[in-house]
Parts: structure tokens; C-alpha cells; sequence
């Protein structure tokens, strides 16, 4: 099954490839806005991951998912996400009005579903034996569900006069996707099924190119409005 | 070992020491810089024989614990510039390639020294592009991040670590091909690297980007 894991990391590596390449390109060009930077970095950080998991599988007959410094490629993609959302957008679309609390109290329901599935992929992996791994994956899981609970408020939250969340509406959902693609593939390592492992890894990478396409032109759409 | 590093590391650090009494300004900033990158070459390398007396395998520890220690290290002179000085974009950029090659130069130095002999010119010239490069580039990408999120406190702490991490994978990457028969394009993708990150930044410096939100 290990030339699998060589095909689909080398494949992710190619598509996660074009999108930074594609999103660099584009909007480095047309814009300033700090919000978009942040993503292009989450992009450039699966693409290091996914070219890591494939040097690690073609050199190394012994790599591991979730054990390797790969991972950290895996942290940076949430902690990218969280800095756009929390650090950039939050700021400037939530003005913590009373009318918007329900928006933000129905965004919890998210992170906590999330926590029950980390509870319970912690405890298969530890039974499994493969505890180091189960710590890492907690400790990519709280910028993943951080970041989730922020995708989520700003689909919820109403439009705003300026129009960002619109532009940006794209870009959270793709954000979103990444992050249950990401869940699954958890859930596909910690049952051993390979293939949908390597399915879901690739999977991650058209989510990301995706992603940049709906960058381009929520950013394209933020400057006109704005 | 830790001695003869030492020994290495005196007589390389205090030529190039004695120029900072006559280097003013900008200059001096890098110099300075170079020296620091020498120093967290030789702290790393303690730190890391002494961490890889824990771990024993040493193809799991060139591939990730060598990684995060020589990144954290060669960060924290940027680190300490952006968060103390908060100069410039381009002095950042400046410091953090002079961190980069401080750090290589030190690196080969020793890597060289202790097999002179068997070592082809060919090599050496290889090894000085290819980890000279890698270096470069791993700090360049740290200190380009930084000169974007430092204004920024919100994202500071997270900001700074998610180019740390993009470091040490890159790093990562970097010595597991140098080590397997894929050697070569190891050595390349530095470079491939470089040239792009080196433009792009040439092209920013009149207009210091992310400056509207």
C-alpha cells in the first residue's frame, strides 16, 4: 500500500503546488489585505506537509502520520486559518452586538461535536498504542476547532454594510471543508483504512486550490465594495 | 567534539568580531547578525548532541528533532531584533538571510573540517550552495513573516510559530533528501526556492505590503 501513500501525498504536493502558486500570484498583485496573506500561507504550509509526507514515504520506509515534523506543516495550515479569522476578520465583521449573540452561541454547537470526536480518536489511538500521536493530534485539534468555530460564526453572522462577509463567505466554507476533510482523515488513520486515508490527504489539496479560487475573487469583490 | 567546535567557532568569531569596531550602521546590523547565526550553529549543536543522547536514531533525529532545534535557535536573533529594535522591513530581511548564512558558514566549517581530506571539491561546493542556501532561505522565510505580523499583536505569537513551523518542515525536508539517494534534488531545491522568495521581496521593498488592514 506504499506506493498509495507516495501517489497521493505526491499528488496533494502538485495540487497544493498550484494553489499557492496560483494564489501567490493572484493575490499578492491585487491586494494588501493581511486576511488573504494568512490564507496563501495555510496553502504553502500543506503544500510543505504534503511534500514532506511524500520525501518521508519515498526515503523512509517507517513514516508515520502524526509522528513525523511533518505535522507541524498540519498545525501552521489551523493556525494560518485562525490568525485570518480571529486576528483579521473577526475584528472588523463582529462587533459583538446583542442581536448577533445567537449566531455566535450556535457556532459552539461545532467546536463541541468536534471535541466528542477528539475524545474519541484520542482514545483509539492510545488504545491502539500509538500515544504520542494522539497527543499531537489533540494539539493540532484546538487551532482546528478554534478556527472551525470562527468559519462557522462568520457563514452565520448577517451581512455586513461593507459587504466582507460575502466576499469572504467562500473562503469559510472552503475553510470549513478542509478541516472535515481533515476529521476524516483522522478517523480514516486511526481505522487503518489506507485508502480512504490517502483519499481523504489528496482531498485536502483540491479543498485548498478551491480555496484560492474563492480568494481570488472574494478579494477582488472586497475591493470593489470597499 | 564540543571543544573542537569551540576552537572552530573562537577563530572564526573573532576576525569577524574585530570588524564591528569600524562598521557603522546597517552594515554592523548584519555583521552582528552573522555572528549570532555562528553562535546558535554552535548552541544548536550542543543542544542537539545532547537531546540525540534521548533518542539514539539518528536518521529520525536529522529528519526531525535537528530540524526544530536549528530553527528555533536561528529564530530567536530575529526574534529579539523585530521585538526589541522594530526596524525596518528590509533590515529585518537583511538579518535574517546574514542569521542564515552565520549559521551555514559555521555548519560547513565543521562538517568540512572534520573530514578534509575525503572530501571532493565538488562536494564541498555543493554542500556550501545547497545548505548554505537552505539556511537562508528557512531564516528569510521566518524573519519575512515576522516583518508582516510584528505591528500586529494579535497575531504575534501565533504568526511567529506558524513560520517557524514552515521553517522546520522545509528544514525537514532538506536533510531527508540529502541523506537518501535523492541527494540531488536536495541540493536543488534550495535554490528553486531561493530565486523566487529573493524576487518577490526585491519587488516589495517600495511598498511595504499589508499595511491597510
Amino acid at each position: 500500500m506504499e506506493y498509495l501513500s507516495v501517489i497521493s501525498s505526491a499528488a496533494a504536493f502538485l495540487v497544493s503546488g498550484l494553489a499557492f502558486t496560483y494564489g501567490a500570484l493572484k493575490l499578492l498583485k491585487i491586494n494588501t489585505l493581511a486576511y488573504f496573506h494568512f490564507l496563501i500561507w495555510g496553502v504553502a504550509c500543506f503544500m510543505l506537509l504534503s511534500l514532506s509526507a511524500c520525501v518521508n514515504y519515498l526515503c523512509n520506509a517507517a513514516y508515520e502520520p502524526y509522528i513525523s515534523i511533518g505535522s507541524f506543516g498540519s498545525l501552521g495550515v489551523y493556525i494560518a486559518f485562525l490568525c485570518a479569522n480571529s486576528g483579521v476578520l473577526d475584528k472588523i465583521v463582529d462587533e459583538k452586538l446583542p442581536e448577533t449573540r445567537k449566531y455566535r452561541y450556535i457556532a459552539l454547537i461545532v467546536p463541541v461535536l468536534a471535541l466528542v470526536a477528539v475524545t474519541w480518536l484520542f482514545s483509539a489511538y492510545f488504545k491502539k498504542g500509538n500515544t504520542v500521536s494522539g497527543i499531537i493530534m489533540v494539539a493540532l485539534c484546538i487551532p482546528m476547532i478554534s478556527s472551525c468555530y470562527f468559519n462557522i460564526k462568520h457563514l452565520l453572522l448577517p451581512a455586513d454594510a461593507m459587504g466582507i462577509l460575502k466576499a469572504t463567505a467562500g473562503c469559510n466554507a472552503m475553510c470549513l471543508v478542509f478541516t472535515l476533510i481533515e476529521f476524516l482523515y483522522m478517523f480514516a488513520v486511526s481505522f487503518d483504512a489506507l485508502v480512504f486515508a490517502n483519499l481523504f490527504f489528496f482531498l485536502r489539496s483540491v479543498a485548498l486550490l478551491l480555496l484560492m479560487i474563492f480568494s481570488v475573487k472574494g478579494a477582488k469583490k472586497w475591493l470593489l465594495q470597499n | 567534539m564540543v571543544i573542537a567546535e569551540l576552537k572552530l567557532f573562537i577563530s572564526i568569531l573573532l576576525p569577524l568580531a574585530s570588524i564591528l569596531f569600524i562598521l557603522r550602521g546597517e552594515s554592523r546590523t548584519i555583521m552582528t547578525f552573522l555572528l549570532f547565526g555562528l553562535a546558535a550553529e554552535v548552541l544548536s549543536n550542543c543542544l542537539g548532541s545532547y537531546i540525540f543522547g534521548f533518542s539514539g536514531d539518528s536518521l529520525f533525529f536529522s529528519n526531525n528533532i535537528s530540524p526544530a532545534v536549528e530553527e528555533v535557535l536561528k529564530g530567536l536573533p530575529i526574534l529579539f531584533l523585530v521585538f526589541a529594535v522594530k526596524p525596518k522591513r528590509q533590515i529585518i530581511y537583511e538579518a535574517s538571510i546574514a542569521v542564515g548564512i552565520g549559521f551555514a558558514v559555521m555548519e560547513n566549517a565543521l562538517i568540512i573540517s572534520q573530514d578534509v581530506h575525503s572530501m571532493s571539491l565538488g562536494i564541498a561546493f555543493l554542500r556550501g550552495i545547497g545548505a548554505g542556501m537552505m539556511h537562508a532561505v528557512c531564516t528569510l522565510a521566518v524573519g519575512y513573516g515576522m516583518s508582516f505580523i510584528y505591528r500586529k499583536k494579535r497575531f504575534f505569537v501565533p504568526g511567529t510559530f506558524l513560520f517557524l513551523f514552515m521553517a522546520m518542515v522545509y528544514h525537514s525536508i532538506f536533510n531527508t533528501l540529502v541523506q537518501s539517494q535523492y541527494q540531488p534534488v536536495g541540493l536543488c531545491i534550495p535554490i528553486l526556492t531561493f530565486i523566487p522568495l529573493i524576487i518577490h521581496i526585491i519587488k516589495e521593498y517600495p511598498n511595504d505590503a499589508c499595511e491597510s488592514i
